[in-house]
């Protein structure tokens, strides 16, 4: 080992786990889930370790070195920031790994699952611990990949792999732009590692532009990963795999990476403001959008999807207006509270043989009588009901807005009406009223390897508003007593669109009304399809074009095994290619002497 | 040389070697080929290399065109028949050719050495079959050995392509 | 003198005496096809021996034969890439004329020794038609197929035209510097400004290079021949032939051409060789991923996908200097390696299911889960994604390339080729997706040729080859430090 350090145990120990099953327990399903399971728990009592000793990096080695260029050290960033997301990571990374013990109890694939969990919370880890640029965006993609793999984990199931590339497609685009920021940040600083970049700022400043062009390319990578407008297409896609995978993907861990991505950077992004103005109307933008599209969803998990868009683009909007406290702050709140949601909509799929349509549900809360209540405070929570953690952390966004941005705070506010309408549907519709199919009315509460977590996931939730609670994880933004009246409008806020809900969908059997443009989702997949579409045929015109004189010779039979000597030989090939590509050829050089020589 | 004759047999030179592309006549193609070779002894004569020039017109167009003649002869190859033109092709590939000949011809026009007469040619001490010899055996002497092992994959190739592959 | 050259040219002695041994057996008779084959690779590994014993700096005829660490180095790469390509021959030709084929494959294998370890243009152009025409013969060398007969013949034209050019070129620099020598090419090349005949000149000369390594516009060849020519062939044409092609094209344009190296910035572009390959790069990196995209077929992706990678390897040349020769030579190996290492996935896969279109790759990770998981390994290297050598490949080239102009210069080209490895996903990605999702049509469900104790061999050198990869992603460091002390 490298050296003695907890964090290094923390890092690798699912990286290990993931390997040992892929080369020996794959044939035994028990052990597999078992080794996984064993792995993220002694992670999370090495993370639980470090948070309470407060320990320090620890020395970095030199991994990679490209002698005159740079050097990319094999180094673990240990501060406030990762030994809380070590913590949030591994901590609901466990208790997703003992529910997917009950909820995949009979999947074929087990042993693959389980080593691509381990996989992914080894890349998630490594993400929160990297101290440089490089590693940071080696375990991002890394991150990416194994999403990829979970995600189409039935991937006999079209629609699943068809959600697998499009997210893995979606995060290259976003990484695209990442690398090259990555490179630019590094052209001029001559470094990767966060620590030595700090102090050779100035050098960035004194050219905005090219600070502007650096940052927002760096931002494209968060966008990407947490799914910002208009990058956001593929998380509510990405609701095909496993539920599990669900909550991992959507709470704390890949969504949340952009974010803590860009807290980890914010000291890069702070210095251009036209950067921060365009990323606080993204954030801004998403919040909006996700929450008018998810109030006509009626799939259990999408609409917890698009809650997730709405509740991450309130955490980039925190970046935007320059305070990443908040930002980390409705993050680490938000892990909790949406993991619960999500793993209690899988106790309920589960319940009901993985129906997910909402209106096949109804009256779940007299079978589901655990789940009813631990999903009940998780969804306060996300609407931002005080005493519960949401309301804090989201409280503290609305008030940064209202200090810096009046028409951000407006918006910030509608969304949070929203949140309380759609959520309050959610609950109504599902838990309230009437059982409205044959499944729902036999339903069964899940066992106790699932509700367990929701039962732990639930207590973090109520808690976790306590500032006490929370203050020994993120640093909470100084309450400004001049700001009484945000508190005020956004409780306003929930009560106005929890009762608006609660008095439009009680005892309905079905929807109360229906917005075509937001049941769509805005039509942007029908646009981004349609780009697609457009693109394909003009690529394939221009391969036609430069492919073309060869795919006519594709249909010449076969030989006979006879001689033939050139002429014979010339027979065959056609003619009109030669000549086409001699054209070429010529025209090359011609160009080349003529670019080279003569302009 | 005179400049006079330089021309010439340049002209020569060129003019008969486009005869051996354009002539559908395999015979008429391959006398071409030697006259060409004859200019550029010539050529190469007029460079004092006379060395190279005798060999040029000994085994170019002497031995290896005849060989050449009997090849054709042998397997009565026929005029190849008129094959329609495609215009536009040939437009094209004409219009590549002068393009490049031009950005070429135009380069050296404006280099400033070519205005210039050539200084003379040092005399050379030894004689001439001497001096390639040991250029070849001193100087040059992987290049050549290396040469050989071209000639043997030209060989294995000829071979391989050309046998009749018994089914 | 010449004691000391057989001294110094041992390892290509060593090869071409395995290579006539091994013709001697090939005609003796028809069965003895497996000991060729182990003839061939035995002589290959004591070549390597050979160059291990050699010293550490020498020089043969001004230049004609140069011994460094780094022709040393890869020379043993290009050892290698040929053993993998007799272990390629053993399972995918049929007995009949094996002798042959595998003494070609070591005679262009002296010729890519000749390349790399020459810093004469004379000598370079004999080592090039040395290694071209055994190239083209093995390219169409089954006659039963008359797509090989193309492959040969597109390459053999192409090839000798490209090869004229170069003679063209190299005449002009010979008549304006006096010497073929590349050392004292540069040293004239100081002394004097660059003459724009001598551009020409350059030109012309790269224009032989250009196409070896595939780019476009000279790339044409490239996809009928890697289709059509048997797969051995095209795996030692596209990894052997492109690796060498590249350490000689960065000695003759930095050693040789060095003073005439122009700029390539964006704002401030200088006439030089930097802007003629950074043309050829851009150019390359954008049509070859984009007519990758429209493929059906994998060894024609693959192709375009070639093309694509000589633009990306071309940045660290377009860059200069050392760390971006160092970057370039890094990415060529990882490249030949892992292309080496796909053509045997798709010889087999040819063998089984008797072609090489996509459709026939449907179901492999059902039927055999190694092969799919060596090839998903090259694939993702390919398409440059970590933890694979690949990744670090671009990341060095691109970064090479950022710092090597003042005020990011270059950032346009390392935008375009960015953009080029982003699209190169998704066909990388589409080939897995039909290995790993499609199921298998049931009417090829019988497989043509069931495996061997050749299939055994390859599948073990194929799961070498993963490794290697794996592990040049893990620790680029190891072979990076090699190459940057071998570039002086």
């Amino acid at each position: 080992m490298i050296d003695n350090n907890i964090a290094w145990y923390v890092l690798f120990a699912p990286l290990i786990a993931a390997a040992l099953i892929v080369v020996f327990t794959r044939r035994s399903k028990g052990l597999s889930s078992f080794l996984s399971c064993a792995a993220v728990l002694a992670s999370f009592a090495g993370a639980c370790l470090i948070f309470a000793r407060k320990e320090d990096a620890a020395p970095a080695l030199n991994w990679i070195e490209f002698p005159g260029l740079f050097v990319v050290p094999l180094g673990l960033v240990l501060d406030g920031l990762s030994r809380m997301m070590l913590v949030v990571v591994t901590g609901i990374g466990a208790l997703i790994h003992i529910y997917s013990l009950g909820y995949m109890r009979n999947d074929e694939g087990k042993s693959r699952y389980f080593a691509a969990l381990s996989l992914f919370m080894f890349a998630m880890l490594g993400i929160v611990l990297s101290n440089n640029f490089v590693m940071l965006f080696i375990f991002w993609e890394l991150v990416g990949f194994t999403s990829y793999v979970l995600i189409g984990h039935w991937f006999d199931r079209d629609a699943a792999a068809e959600a697998a590339k499009k997210a893995f497609i979606t995060n290259r685009i976003g990484d695209f732009g990442f690398m090259l920021g990555i490179l630019m940040i590094w052209a001029t600083t001559g470094s990767v590692v966060f620590a030595n970049i700090a102090p050779r700022l100035s050098i960035l400043t004194s050219n905005p532009g090219f600070l502007t062009a650096a940052a927002l390319l760096i931002f494209c990578g968060a966008a990407g990963k947490s799914a910002q407008f208009p990058l956001h297409v593929w998380l509510p896609d990405a609701m095909e795999g496993p539920t599990p995978v669900s909550a991992l993907i959507h709470a704390a861990t890949m969504v949340a990476a952009g974010v803590y991505m860009l807290a980890r950077v914010a000291f890069i992004i702070q210095l251009s403001p036209v950067a921060l103005d365009v990323i606080v109307w993204i954030g801004t933008i998403t919040a909006v959008m996700a929450a008018l599209i998810a109030t006509q969803q009626n799939d259990i998990k999408r609409i917890l999807a698009y809650s997730t868009l709405s509740q991450l683009g309130y955490m980039v909007m925190a970046i935007g207006l320059s305070s990443s406290d908040a930002a980390i702050y409705h993050l680490f709140t938000h892990a909790f509270f949406k993991a619960l949601l999500f793993l209690g909509a899988g106790s309920v799929i589960v319940a009901l043989h993985h129906e997910q349509d909402i209106w096949e549900m109804g009256g779940l809360s007299r079978n589901l009588t655990i789940t009813f209540v631990t999903f009940l405070v998780g969804a306060l929570a996300l609407m931002g009901c005080p005493p519960f953690s949401g309301f804090f952390s989201k409280d503290a966004i609305l008030a940064l807005a209202y200090e810096h941005n009046m028409p951000i705070f407006v918006l910030a506010l509608g969304t949070a009406f929203l949140t309380a309408f759609y959520v309050t549907r959610l609950l109504v519709v599902v838990f309230l009223g009437h059982p409205r199919s044959h499944a729902a009315r036999i339903s069964r509460e899940s066992p106790l390897v699932m509700t367990g977590p929701l039962i732990v996931l639930a207590l973090l939730v109520i808690f976790g508003g306590s500032t006490f609670f929370t203050g020994q994880f993120v640093s909470v933004p100084p309450e400004h007593d001049v700001f009484e009246k945000v508190p005020l409008l956004a409780i306003g806020a929930l009560v106005l669109g929890a009762g608006f809900a609660f008095a439009l969908y009680r005892n309905r059997p079905r929807e109360a009304f229906d917005i075509g443009f937001l049941r769509q989702k805005f039509y942007i997949d029908e646009i981004y399809s349609w780009l697609i579409d457009r693109t394909q045929e003009l690529l394939a015109r221009i391969s036609a074009f430069f492919d073309r004189w060869i795919i006519d010779t594709a249909g010449v039979g076969g030989a006979s095994g006879g001689t033939w000597g050139i002429g014979a030989l010339l027979r065959f090939v056609q003619v009109g290619n030669l000549q086409a590509y001699s054209f070429f050829f010529g025209l090359g050089v011609v160009a080349l002497i003529y670019f080279a020589v003569f302009r | 040389m005179s400049p006079f004759l330089f021309w010439i047999f340049a002209g020569l030179m060129l003019v008969f070697g486009a005869g051996v592309v354009l002539n559908r006549n395999p015979v008429a193609s391959a006398l071409s080929l030697v006259v060409s070779f004859l200019g550029l002894a010539a050529l190469f004569m007029s460079l004092d290399a006379y060395f190279i020039g005798i060999i040029q017109v000994l085994v170019y167009a002497g031995a290896v065109m005849v060989l050449f003649l009997f090849i054709i002869m042998l397997l009565d190859l026929r005029a190849e028949k008129l094959r329609k033109i495609n215009w536009l092709a040939s437009a094209g590939g004409i219009a590549v050719a002068v393009a490049l000949s031009v950005q070429i011809l135009y380069v050296i026009g404006n280099f400033r050495f070519s205005q210039q007469p050539f200084p003379p040619l040092a005399r050379s001490t030894v004689d001439d079959v001497h001096h390639v010899g040991s250029l070849l055996f001193e100087n040059y002497n992987l290049p050549f050995q290396i040469i050989g092992v071209l000639v043997l994959v030209a060989t294995i190739g000829v071979v391989v392509l050309s046998k009749r592959e018994l089914r | 003198m010449y004691i000391e050259l057989l001294k110094l040219a041992s390892p290509e002695t060593v090869v071409v005496v395995t290579a006539l041994v091994v013709l001697a057996l090939g005609l003796a008779n028809e069965r003895t096809a497996g000991l060729c084959s182990g003839v061939a690779a035995a002589g290959l590994l004591f070549a390597v021996a050979a160059v291990l014993m050699l010293p550490q700096q020498a020089t043969l005829f001004h230049g004609m034969l140069v011994i460094t660490p780094l022709t040393s180095l890869f020379k043993i790469i290009c050892l290698v890439l040929a053993f993998f390509t007799v272990i390629l021959a053993r399972a995918d030709l049929s007995s009949r004329n094996r002798g042959e084929y595998l003494a070609l494959v070591l005679l262009a294998t002296i010729g890519l020794m000749l390349l790399v370890g020459s810093e004469e243009l004379l000598m370079i152009f004999i080592g090039l038609e040395l290694t071209g025409l055994s190239l083209y013969v093995m390219a169409g060398f089954d006659k039963t197929d008359v797509r090989s007969a193309e492959a040969g013949l597109k390459y053999f034209l192409f090839g000798s035209t490209a090869s004229a050019f170069t003679l063209f070129g190299i005449s002009f620099i010979y008549g304006m510097t006096g010497t073929t020598a590349l050392a004292a090419i540069g040293q004239k090349l100081t002394t004097a400004p660059v003459q724009p005949l001598l551009f020409v000149g350059i030109v012309m000369t790269l224009i032989g290079f250009a196409f070896k390594i595939a780019a476009a516009p000279f790339h044409l060849w490239a996809p009928d021949t890697y289709q059509g020519a048997p797969v051995p062939s095209a795996a030692f044409i596209a990894s052997g032939s492109k690796v060498a092609s590249f350490v000689v094209l960065g000695k003759i344009v930095l050693v040789g051409f060095g003073p005439a190296q122009g700029s390539a910035a964006w704002h401030a572009m200088v006439a030089g060789w930097a802007p003629v390959l950074a043309a050829l790069a851009a150019l390359s990196i954008l049509i070859g991923n984009l007519v990758a995209l429209a493929q059906t077929n994998v060894r024609r992706l693959l192709a375009y996908s070639a093309v694509a990678h000589a633009g990306y390897t071309l940045l660290g040349l377009v860059a200069g200097g050392r760390e971006g020769f160092s970057a370039t030579l890094f990415y060529t190996t990882v490249y030949a390696f892992t292309l080496v290492g796909a053509f045997g996935v798709v010889a087999l896969v040819r063998r089984e299911t008797g072609g090489d279109d996509l459709k026939n790759f449907s179901g492999l990770s059902s039927r055999s889960p190694l092969l799919a998981g060596c090839m998903s390994i090259f694939m993702l290297s390919l398409a440059g994604l970590p933890p694979l050598a690949g990744f670090f490949g671009k990341f060095y080239l691109f970064s090479a390339a950022l710092r090597a102009v003042d005020n990011n210069g270059l950032l346009w080209l390392v935008a375009i080729a960015l953009f080029g490895s982003l699209i190169s996903l998704y066909y990388y990605l589409m080939v897995l997706k039909v290995i790993f999702v499609d199921e298998k049509s049931s009417s090829t469900t019988q497989p043509l040729n069931p495996s061997t104790s050749a299939d055994f061999l390859q599948e073990i050198s194929l799961t070498v080859l993963a490794a290697v990869v794996l592990f040049l992603g893990v620790m680029p460091g190891t072979l990076v430090a090699r190459i940057i002390a071998a570039v002086q």
